[in-house]
């Protein structure tokens, strides 16, 4: 074992110094909402120009480990992945948050990623040249494929119904091709100068989950007097350990789909959780336990996603080639040090290279022990903070968060505007996480399309390139199997479900008809565009989505006239002032700065929610104002080097 | 008498120095006043995103910016969003300053309704040139240029080559190529020169365009078989042939430039303090040395020899483009 040759460098001094503060502090970037893996690292990078090789690398992968996991804390307490890659985890951790086991979901989300990522290491170690050549393997209709089988994932990922769930995945899909078309250069359903970049993965992540949830905190603040968001129950670590470590089938589960995810490059980690959730939910026997807090969810989505860190190295350090956009920006930092991937790597930089791999295994011990050592008091912290200034930091964060990703008003626009149409949306049955999922694969499943039918086109032909070749077919199959046992799962579930309870279902009609509006103005909007081949794929998302549209409107129309017209889904009465302040907030950005405005928005937000203020509460909430936004300021200004317009 | 050469000239260089040093100041103490933002059209790990943080991280020496550079990153669209947002939108106060690829930004100008063009951008200094390299797996029976241009003309539109995305360098040098040897390839334009050259390395497709510095990182795991630039790479590829050598006459238009430039309406003295030390600060030895161990080639221009170059790219351009 060559590894071992490294250990005194791995074990120094400097090296465990680095790795514990890049681990504690990567933990809690990635708890941020906004701050995703991939830009902790990107904006590491410049502070290792002055480290030696091996310590900017360790620091690199540890805060990529770390943020991954981190990414889960906001997810499981306020139901905001902090990464695309938590998504997963949030479909059963925040309901587990809200049945009091807070504190256990965070020991299930740490304790799963410390066995994933110590897997996902292993695998690097020892498997990485038979990986790397199975990485090549994918080409464009590989990649295809794997975007469909995440597509029919889509369907019962945390939707009332599966019909719904599709119809939002296919959403999510027509709004990743929003913007100019990467292969055809064309600009699409750009109706403001706001879309012209399009609608950014991590943008819509933030909109789509911290935005509804801002509301729903504005409503409890209103509905309930204590405020607080959730109770804890005392759990022991042991039990923890024991439950968490006795869960072997999703714990494989997990890892593997991580490991498989992680080598293929261009997938990225940011569908590893959601692809582990979907296959425990459909092992499980009783998968209507799913999305109501169900550990096995957490501990699947958390083992997969750090599973993936290692596996996604072994293309990056044997061929140049990341396997997520965050082993993207790590490639970046190798070159910056000389360090060429290929097995260069292995020889005449073994040193540094071994050292980096037995870092990453020491910062999965690190990351475990300091996010146990957080769990708790995490949990009691977010518990104790009333709704009120919950909400005020979350709005607060996002646009922060929102901003610093691409130095974006138009992005800061979108997320509260997407955002505050998915509130809407998730009254009336149809969830986040498809949307965003949608908006993930929509460019890999359509670029790589169009790729693979312009290479067909001068060869064999569409047909025999995507439905030939060993891989398009265990794709293919897989695909088949994911998409029969959703049919049949949704078949067995109308039966058990009684038909007196569907009927009452609220705003059944509402979702039905809207979903018929919005595929009709999509599928105008594609006939109205010149039908040049840039529209190929938004016109069979238009048809998917009309198709869709009408099964649910078929379902209603049969129940149509004994349906009960329920009182209204959205408590505008409780909404009505934080979306004045919500507008306000806007325009005060572009026209004071960027502090200024997020101060007043944040007083003002819990200034109008709290109930029966005295002079001792006022002068309180002004504090808390003033140190949030210096707490802000040392975060973005000076920590991060996020530069905001105007002056304060 | 040698002697006294030094001497005037030690003198004459004092007194310049102290002429032009209170100018220098009066202006580094209204500009610039906060770090200083650069926009990159691509997105983080690519090569413009680790070139531009490398060549900009001397920029807080007060020799240089007495700022920091701080990079961020606009991608999409093979560069036309985060162009496109530059020329709209960035501030014009010299704090926001964006890195451009030529001939990217020109062709794109030029084939598609953007924002940007050569007239409403000002160049600072160009750091680096990027020539691109005619690539085939390694088990690809292709052993020259010659062998390909063959295949092709025995195959004709069958020849599939991958690049960075439309209207890249890639995409100007297959162009070229296909003019030149009067062949017609299928080009695929991919998201990204790393998504092209794994195409590539994977044989997904026969052939590609991509940048000297990655091609040269792969080693032996592709074939390298000409340079499309008018001499061969010294340094990295001295053994590589150009494709004018094998007797395909294709130049230097699709040498991908990199540099920093500016918005137009940017205060002409910005734009003059910027076009001085920006330079000075691309030819010093730290980043050199940054820049060949990450295998990048550098070619450091002034703001005159960049503004000529654009000019001459796009007439070069114009011309290539007009039949498509």
């Amino acid at each position: 074992m060559e590894i071992f040759d490294y250990i005194g460098a791995i074990f120094s001094i400097s090296n465990l110094t680095v790795l514990i503060l890049a681990t504690a502090g990567g933990l809690i970037l990635g708890a941020l909402p906004g701050l995703s893996p991939t830009m902790a690292v990107a904006l590491l990078i410049p502070f290792t120009f002055q480290m030696d090789a091996a310590t900017g690398l360790v620091l690199l992968g540890a805060v990529y480990t770390a943020t991954v996991a981190g990414g889960a804390i906001s997810g499981i307490l306020v139901n905001i992945p902090g990464a695309p890659a938590n998504i997963a985890t949030v479909l059963d951790g925040h309901p587990m948050a809200k049945k009091g086991k807070a504190t256990q979901a965070l020991h299930f989300c740490f304790i799963s990623s410390f066995v994933g990522g110590i897997i996902g290491v292993v695998v690097l170690i020892f498997f990485t040249p038979p990986l790397a050549k199975l990485a090549l393997k994918f080409g464009p209709s590989e990649m295809f494929w794997m975007a469909i089988v995440g597509v029919t994932v889509i369907g019962t990922l945390g939707s009332k119904s599966v019909v719904k769930g599709l119809f939002s995945g296919v959403l999510g899909l027509w709004i990743s091709t929003i913007g100019i078309s990467p292969i055809f250069g064309e600009s699409r359903f750009v109706f403001t100068d706001h879309l012209t970049g399009g609608v950014h993965i991590v943008v819509a992540l933030i909109g789509l989950f911290a935005v509804p949830q801002i509301y729903q905190l504005l409503v409890t603040s209103r509905q309930t007097l204590s405020g607080g968001l959730f109770a804890t129950e005392n759990t022991s670590l042991w039990s923890s350990i024991t439950y968490n470590l006795s869960r072997v089938k999703a714990l494989t589960i997990g890892t593997l789909s991580g490991v498989i995810v992680g080598i293929i490059p261009g997938a990225g980690g940011q569908i590893a959780g959601l692809v582990a959730y979907d296959q425990v939910r459909k092992f499980s026997p009783d998968a209507s336990k799913f999305g109501h807090g169900e550990p096995d969810g957490v501990i699947a989505a958390e083992s997969a996603n750090n599973a993936m860190v290692g596996p996604s190295l072994v293309p990056l350090l044997t061929l140049g080639i990341p396997g997520s956009p965050t082993a993207a920006v790590l490639l970046g930092g190798l070159l910056i040090n000389g360090l060429f991937p290929g097995p260069d790597l292995f020889t005449v930089h073994a040193e540094v290279t071994w050292t980096f791999i037995g870092s990453l295994l020491l910062a999965q011990v690190f990351m475990l022990i300091i996010g146990l050592a957080l769990s708790r008091t995490s949990s009691n912290w977010v518990m104790r903070v009333p709704s009120q200034y919950m909400a005020a930091a979350v709005t607060v964060l996002a646009v922060f968060g929102t901003y610093s990703i691409q130095n974006s008003y138009s992005d800061v626009v979108l997320m509260l505007v997407l955002g505050s149409l998915m509130y809407v949306l998730n009254k009336y049955g149809f969830s986040a996480a498809p949307i965003v999922l949608g908006i993930i694969l929509g460019p890999i499943a359509e670029d790589n399309f169009s790729m693979g039918k312009m290479i067909a086109d001068v060869g064999e032909g569409a047909l025999p390139y995507f439905m030939t070749g060993s891989v398009n077919l265990v794709l293919i199959f897989v695909c088949l199997v994911s998409i029969g046992y959703s049919v049949w799962v949704e078949v067995k579930q109308r039966r058990a479900v009684t038909s007196e309870l569907k009927r009452s279902t609220p705003g059944t009609r509402v979702a039905a008809v809207g979903a018929v509006a919005a595929s009709l103005v999509v599928l105008t909007m594609v006939m109205l565009a010149d039908g040049t081949q840039a529209y190929d794929f938004p016109f069979l998302l238009a048809i998917l989505m009309m198709l869709f549209a009408a099964l649910l409107l078929i379902d209603v129309l049969r129940t149509w006239s004994r349906q009960k017209s329920g009182p209204g889904l959205v408590e505008w009465s409780d909404l009505g002032a934080g979306i004045v302040v919500i507008v306000g907030y806007l325009i005060l950005l572009q026209t004071a700065g960027f502090y200024s405005a997020s101060w007043i928005a944040f007083t003002a937000i819990v200034m109008l929610y709290t109930a029966n203020k005295n002079r001792q509460q006022v002068i309180r909430i002004l504090w808390v104002s003033v140190g949030f936004m210096a707490a802000i300021y040392g975060l973005f200004n000076v920590s991060l080097r996020v530069i905001t317009p105007g002056l304060f | 008498m040698i002697l006294k050469k030094i001497k005037s000239s030690i003198v004459t260089a004092a007194v310049t120095t102290m002429l032009l040093a209170p100018s220098a100041t009066a202006l580094a103490a209204e500009y610039p006043t906060a770090p200083i933002q650069v926009a990159v059209a691509y997105g983080p790990g690519g090569a413009t995103d680790f070139q531009a943080r490398i060549a900009t991280m001397m920029a807080g020496n007060e020799k240089y910016l007495n700022m920091p550079i701080v990079i961020f990153n606009k991608p999409g669209a093979g560069g036309q969003k985060g162009w496109n947002w530059y020329a709209s939108s960035a501030s014009t106060d010299g704090h926001q300053l964006a890195a451009y690829n030529v001939p990217h930004f020109i062709a794109q100008s030029l084939k598609f309704d953007t924002s940007y063009n050569i007239d409403n951008l000002e160049p600072i200094a160009n750091w680096g040139a990027d020539p691109a390299v005619l690539i085939v797996p390694a088990d690809s029976p292709f052993n020259s240029a010659g062998d390909l241009v063959a295949w092709s003309k025995a195959n004709p539109g069958k020849l599939t080559v991958s690049g960075a995305g439309l209207y890249v360098g890639h995409h100007i040098a297959s162009l070229q190529l296909d003019k030149a040897a009067d062949i017609s390839t299928k080009y695929i334009p991919a998201g990204g020169g790393v998504a092209a050259m794994k195409m590539v390395l994977g044989s997904q497709v026969m052939a590609g365009f991509n940048n000297l510095s990655d091609a040269y990182r792969q080693g032996d795991r592709i074939k390298i078989l000409a340079v499309a630039d008018n001499q061969r790479e010294e340094s990295f590829l001295p053994d590589v042939p150009t494709l004018k050598e094998q007797g395909i006459d294709v130049d230097d238009s699709s040498v991908n430039f990199r540099g920093i430039m500016a918005r137009k309406g940017t205060p002409p003295e910005v734009i003059e303090f910027l076009a001085e030390r920006v330079h000075l600060m691309f030819q010093d030895g730290k980043v050199a040395k940054k820049m060949k161990a990450g295998g990048s080639p550098m070619r450091i221009m002034s703001r005159a020899e960049v503004k000529q170059m654009w000019v001459e790219r796009q007439a070069y351009l114009d011309d290539l483009l007009a039949g498509l």
